[in-house]
């Protein structure tokens, strides 16, 4: 008896019979499954392993979100990093994911449709939070009298080192943890990642997609900095929010790459373009704690 | 002496103590990583009329509303219009558990209805765009496990999102009609701008400041909104070529950036090399699916 069980809607409104006629290709697949550090382990038994053309099983359904983020951009042979998001996006997560090297599917427990296990949320303050956090002090050091602003300058630096040192001891004692006992770093695909289960999961192709992004850019070392404005549709008050578009944290990421899809996505369709869009404005108006200002025209 | 031998057997117990967490959180934690099997239960195809079924299928190929074959079937849908609007009704009552209540299908169907531009399909667009009833939330987790298992999207949400990105097909199609002078879809706007959504209020919203001759319809629609909410009125419609985009996504990476190749293009056979270990087999061409 498995584990869990699923059911397959309707598969052209989903996208995945457009797509999927697209991944069933051997060259694809392999490419596939080592730029993005699939762990073979954790595909078998149902998932798709062995039927990987099969898309009402998961890993199809993944394969497919990836094609999308691989091949919608004008010129597929072209992925500068100076480009826009729908040129870098499926760059910038295949790159995030092959760092982990471990991308896993699990039944789930019904909260969340990926949950992204390791130490990302430690080294934020190595790679940029002790830094800013410097630099905005040394702003405020500024306009203190010239007279006392070197011991806010001390101050400044004093704190930063704090910062690092707290930073390198909570990463440190991460990586032994997920080194040893953890189980690794990996992001994990739940079953709500590939069928919208009770209305509550992803429901086609470009939601994948936009969670594949989200994902990549929590990896990258930015968690949610904010709690969600008044009347979100994520829950008024809670955390999971970013500050503000200029943070360029996770939902930025989503919302602009959902965008680009929709302005100029390439070897889509009109209902994939338009979820795109409509999913990005909701992002816009609930999971920003400062409003970006705008709406997608 | 003895306490020589005390502090050895304190020290052998703190040791055993500290193995023994270590042993159970170990435990717990290959159990929770242990591989999971699954398996399908089929669930009935929902039944659509020839007409509506095909603009369906056309928004889910056609890759731009300029498409001939769906400009086609918009217009013949166009002379059935009441009759599709109707079904289209049916199809989002669908019960939940019932295989139309999918949100898929629903954008899919919104979107055709919209399409129409027939006055009479108002009432169905603006009866949609004022259905997302926002659920309370769940709390869920802030983490799972020691040191950072970070679970995302909340499920809870994702409902909520799902139903909000109907009401705004809904509210693009309504903001069509306005733009063919129908001075009932403004009215209409007014009203959906107080539905309790910020998504579904800031469509409609930005949707009645587009133009400077709607202005007196916005001033209305803002009279009604809380303090806290004002901004909404306040938001511009903007291309994406004009919002600040990512300064350089490499100074996010976690590695160099360098570390994969690039998709096999689309008429590339470099990549029809030896197969690679450990990948699955494409056991067939054929995409299963009823």
């Amino acid at each position: 008896m498995a584990d869990c069980t699923y059911s397959v809607p309707d598969l052209d409104t989903s996208g995945d019979r457009l797509y999927g006629s697209r991944i069933c290709d051997q060259p694809f697949i392999d490419w596939a499954w080592d730029v993005h550090g699939f762990n073979g382990t954790y595909w078998q038994g149902g998932w798709g392993f062995d039927d990987v053309c099969n898309i009402r099983k998961p890993l199809a359904r993944c394969l497919n979100a990836m094609w999308l983020l691989n091949y919608s951009m004008p010129d597929p042979n072209s992925e500068p990093w100076d480009g826009n998001a729908l040129q870098w996006g499926g760059r910038y997560v295949r790159e995030q994911f092959k760092h982990y090297n471990d991308l896993r599917a699990q039944c789930g427990d019904g909260t969340a449709t990926a949950v992204t296990s390791g130490c990302q949320k430690y080294r934020q303050w190595n790679e940029w939070r002790c830094k800013q956090g410097y630099e905005d002090t040394k702003k405020t050091c500024r306009k203190w009298s010239p007279w006392f602003s070197w011991l806010c300058f001390i101050w400044a630096k004093v704190k930063e080192w704090v910062c690092t040192g707290y930073g390198w001891v909570t990463s440190t004692a991460c990586a032994v943890w997920t080194g040893t006992v953890g189980g690794g770093e990996n992001v994990t695909l739940t079953l709500w990642f590939f069928y919208p289960l009770d209305g509550s999961g992803n429901a086609d192709v470009i939601a994948r997609a936009g969670t594949l992004v989200h994902e990549a850019r929590h990896i990258g070392g930015k968690p949610h900095d904010a709690q969600f404005p008044a009347n979100s549709a994520y829950g008024a008050g809670g955390d999971g929010a970013d500050s503000s578009w200029g943070y360029e944290g996770a939902w930025m990421y989503n919302v602009l790459y959902l965008w680009w899809f929709y302005a100029a996505g390439q070897r889509t369709t009109i209902a994939m373009r338009k979820s795109a869009k409509q999913r990005a404005n909701i992002i816009l108006a609930n999971a920003f704690a400062t409003s970006p200002g705008f709406t997608i025209a | 002496m003895a306490r020589g031998s005390s502090n050895g057997i304190l020290g052998v117990l703190i040791i055993a103590g500290g193995v023994a967490v270590i042993t159970v959180l170990a435990v717990q934690q290959r159990r929770r990583l242990r591989p999971h099997t699954v398996a399908e239960v089929e669930i009935p195809d929902v039944p659509m009329s020839a007409d509506l079924g095909h603009l369906v299928a056309l928004l889910n190929t056609a890759e731009s509303e300029d498409d001939p074959q769906y400009r086609a079937a918009v217009e013949r849908l166009r002379e059935n219009s009441q009759a599709v609007i109707a079904e289209a009704g049916k199809l989002l009552g669908a019960a939940p558990g019932d295989p139309a209540d999918n949100f898929a299908l629903r954008h899919s169907v919104v979107l055709a209805v919209a399409a129409l531009r027939v006055p009479g399909a108002l009432g169905f667009l603006v009866e949609v765009a004022l259905n997302p009833q926002p659920l309370p939330p769940v709390e869920s987790p802030a983490s799972d496990g020691l040191f950072d298992t970070l679970p995302e999207h909340r499920l809870d949400a994702e409902a909520m999102v799902q139903a909000t990105i109907v009401a705004l097909d809904a509210i693009d199609g309504i903001d069509a009609l306005a733009g063919d002078g129908n001075t009932d879809a403004l009215d209409a706007l007014i009203k959906v701008s107080a539905a309790p959504s910020n998504a579904v209020r800031a469509a409609a919203l930005t949707a009645l400041g587009a133009r400077p001759e709607w202005h007196a319809y916005r001033d209305k629609a803002m009279a009604g909104l809380p303090d806290d909410l004002r901004h909404l009125a306040h938001l511009t419609r903007k291309a994406v070529t004009d919002v600040p985009q990512i300064r350089d996504p490499r100074e996010t990476l976690i590695g160099t950036g360098t570390a994969t190749i690039r998709a096999p293009g689309l008429d590339d056979d470099s990549f029809r090399r030896s197969p690679v270990p450990g990948a699955p087999r494409a056991a067939s061409k054929s995409t299963t699916g009823s």
